[in-house]
């Protein structure tokens, strides 16, 4: 999309400055969206599959969203979302999430249709920039080139909260349903780099996420995800291009998430910690696995300074531990493989960054990273080859600027 | 810490909340609401869009839009600021798991909207004319993490006051015993005529028995229903 029309959309937006509502048979229809423009450099690697050592802005993304609230109990609604992160997003529009949700009291109710993934503190939130003072999560344990991989589910959830007096509340999400991966997405990107070329990903998958909340700030929880992935595309023949592409399907064997999470608030601080441990077992050839286990945590602080003026930081701990059947070796080198001290297996990431909300709608970020390691394997984590074609350095510094607005 | 320091501390904390909510602030109602109390984790519940029935009938929580009576409910009951409020409301509207709840400009118009909208509930300053709603009392449930509420009788709005259409919110200091029956009844605040009528009531209350002395405060609201 041209960068004038989305200037234009954007002050649009500005003008329009607050959501909006329409009323269909006597139902209010709420209408609420976001956009949020980025700028990325970094003095090493690129990063996030843009050209960002020279400095790039491909990091664009934006919502719109209809909701109504029909009776009581039953609510609908449904959101259009598009991202250009360098390759990843293009420019295809998605929904991003479709529901209708009926609660039948407290305790239970159900949400069926797209359905956004409870999973940890802000998986189902990751794309809502404006709620947050940092312009990047985490990305050991929220990559969002692996975005696709957790976002939504195609079914339905069963969902509550149960009141434990003055002890808090219990909520609990229970959902099944099925993944379905842009071909623009972390892992068709990833792989193409082993000249897999990627026509479909999809899958089962189910979970469970259970927190408790004290009445004074404090939240606990977990999280698990079970997944059962195909991919489906061509394999580039590179060794003898004449024969053409092969055919290539491959089934996940395992694929597990567990995320663990704390939260706590005091007045203007906020303290977060998550951990999360992926692991996934694929044959890329026939009988040739490679196992990917990958292990994240973080913690996070931020102070809000003035009312419009956040300080943040954090520091992401992400490494990466792969085996991989060894005739495969050959073709994918040293993927992961060895000591998680090594650049090549891990990310650790120290993070400033600071926010100003220039009025209730617009705000603007800047953010530095620190990086040390480049983690490269099977798992979509930020560094990619395609735009590193001269290897990766083990230091990078990232200086990143946000803006947004949402109403 | 020993059990009379304790007793005084969380004594003081609730009497502190409770006061600030008896006298700034009035939790008010659709009079179709069938309640005429509400716990803190209730009331949380409700704000944060977890709770959505209160005794049997369906409610939605109302908010204003900014002042000083909004930002202190919001801090001293949900424990947010009011940017924080909206952000919450926002993560459940963009994730597809809520709707933004009713946002107005003034106490009159929360009292006006609470008035017409089944279910509303909402927060006004305590001098707002409250005409059309009930006000719903908070009682501090289970205030040690051990007590409920077993037996609650309603007090008898005194016939002459009724008449004139003499309404008032009574505060209450309960001192519960271990067995659960309340064993000292103080005014802490209210028209002397319809606390007398509240005490009455309060000394018949029954709690869950537990292994301390246990002092909690109530708000009993007195309201004329049309």
């Amino acid at each position: 999309m041209p960068r004038w029309i989305l200037a234009l959309l954007w002050l649009w937006l500005a003008q329009v400055g607050t959501a909006q509502e329409f009323q269909v048979a006597n139902r209010t229809v709420q209408v609420h969206g976001f956009f949020s423009q980025g700028f990325v450099y970094t003095d090493r690697n690129n990063w996030l599959t843009m050209n960002t050592s020279q400095g790039s802005g491909a990091m664009t993304d934006m919502g719109l969203n209809m909701s109504s609230q029909v009776t009581d109990k039953f609510r609908v609604g449904a959101q259009l979302y598009d991202r250009n992160l360098g390759q990843l997003g293009q420019w295809h529009p998605s929904l991003d999430w479709a529901v209708v949700d009926y609660r039948f009291n407290n305790w239970i109710g159900i949400r069926a249709g797209k359905v956004k993934t409870t999973l940890g503190l802000y998986n189902d939130s990751q794309d809502l920039d404006f709620l947050r003072v940092f312009a990047l999560l985490p990305q050991g344990v929220y990559p969002t080139d692996l975005r696709d991989a957790t976002i939504a589910h195609t079914g339905a959830d069963i969902y509550g909260n149960i009141a434990i007096q003055n002890l808090g509340d219990l909520a609990y999400t229970l959902y099944t349903g099925h993944r379905s991966d842009s071909i623009y997405s972390g892992y068709p990107t990833l792989i193409r780099q082993w000249h897999v070329f990627l026509d479909e990903v999809h899958g089962p998958q189910y979970g469970i996420d259970l927190r408790w909340s004290s009445s004074r700030g404090l939240t606990v929880g977990a999280s698990r995800m079970n997944q059962e992935i195909t991919g489906k595309g061509t394999f580039g023949n590179f060794l003898n291009p004449a024969a053409g592409a092969i055919p290539f399907r491959s089934t996940t064997s395992a694929y597990w998430t567990n995320l663990f999470y704390g939260e706590y608030q005091f007045r203007r601080l906020r303290i977060d910690m998550e951990y999360r441990r992926d692991y996934f077992q694929i044959a890329y050839l026939p009988g040739l696995d490679v196992q990917t286990d990958t292990r994240a945590w973080y913690v996070a602080g931020t102070y809000k300074l003035h009312k419009q003026v956040s300080l943040g930081s954090y520091y992401s701990h992400y490494t990466l531990r792969n085996r991989i059947a060894p005739e495969l070796r050959p073709l994918v080198g040293p993927l992961g493989e060895g000591d998680a001290s090594l650049p090549q297996n891990h990310i650790y990431d120290k993070v400033i960054a600071g926010r100003v909300d220039l009025n209730r709608f617009c705000h603007l970020k800047i953010e530095g990273h620190f990086m040390n390691g480049y983690g490269w394997g099977a798992y979509p984590n930020g560094f990619y080859l395609q735009q590193n074609p001269n290897g990766f350095q083990p230091n990078t510094k990232a200086l990143v600027v946000k803006t947004g607005f949402h109403f | 810490m020993k059990l009379p320091i304790r007793l005084l501390v969380s004594g003081c904390m609730l009497v502190a909340a409770v006061n600030m909510l008896g006298s700034d602030i009035k939790i008010v109602a659709n009079p179709g609401v069938r309640a005429t109390t509400l716990s803190l984790t209730e009331l949380r519940g409700v704000f944060l869009l977890q709770r959505r029935t209160l005794n049997g009938s369906s409610v939605e929580p109302v908010l204003q839009k900014s002042g000083a009576v909004h930002d202190v409910f919001l801090q001293e009951f949900l424990n947010r600021s009011s940017e924080e409020m909206h952000a919450y409301y926002q993560g459940l509207v963009f994730t597809g798991k809520g709707s933004m709840p009713e946002e107005l400009d003034s106490y009159a118009a929360v009292i006006a909207y609470v008035a017409r909208t089944k279910g509303a509930i909402g927060y006004v300053s305590g001098k707002a004319q409250t005409n059309g709603v009930k006000t719903l009392g908070v009682v501090p449930q289970r205030f040690d993490g051990s007590r409920s509420l077993l037996v609650r009788i309603e007090p008898e709005y005194p016939k002459e006051l009724h008449q004139r259409g003499i309404e008032g919110m009574v505060r209450l200091t309960l001192t519960i015993s271990p067995k659960g029956s309340v064993q000292s009844v103080r005014v802490v605040g209210g028209n002397p005529i319809l606390a007398e009528a509240a005490v009455k009531a309060v000394e018949q209350w029954v709690y869950s028995p537990s292994s301390t002395t246990d002092i909690l405060e109530v708000s009993i609201p007195f309201e004329v229903r049309p």
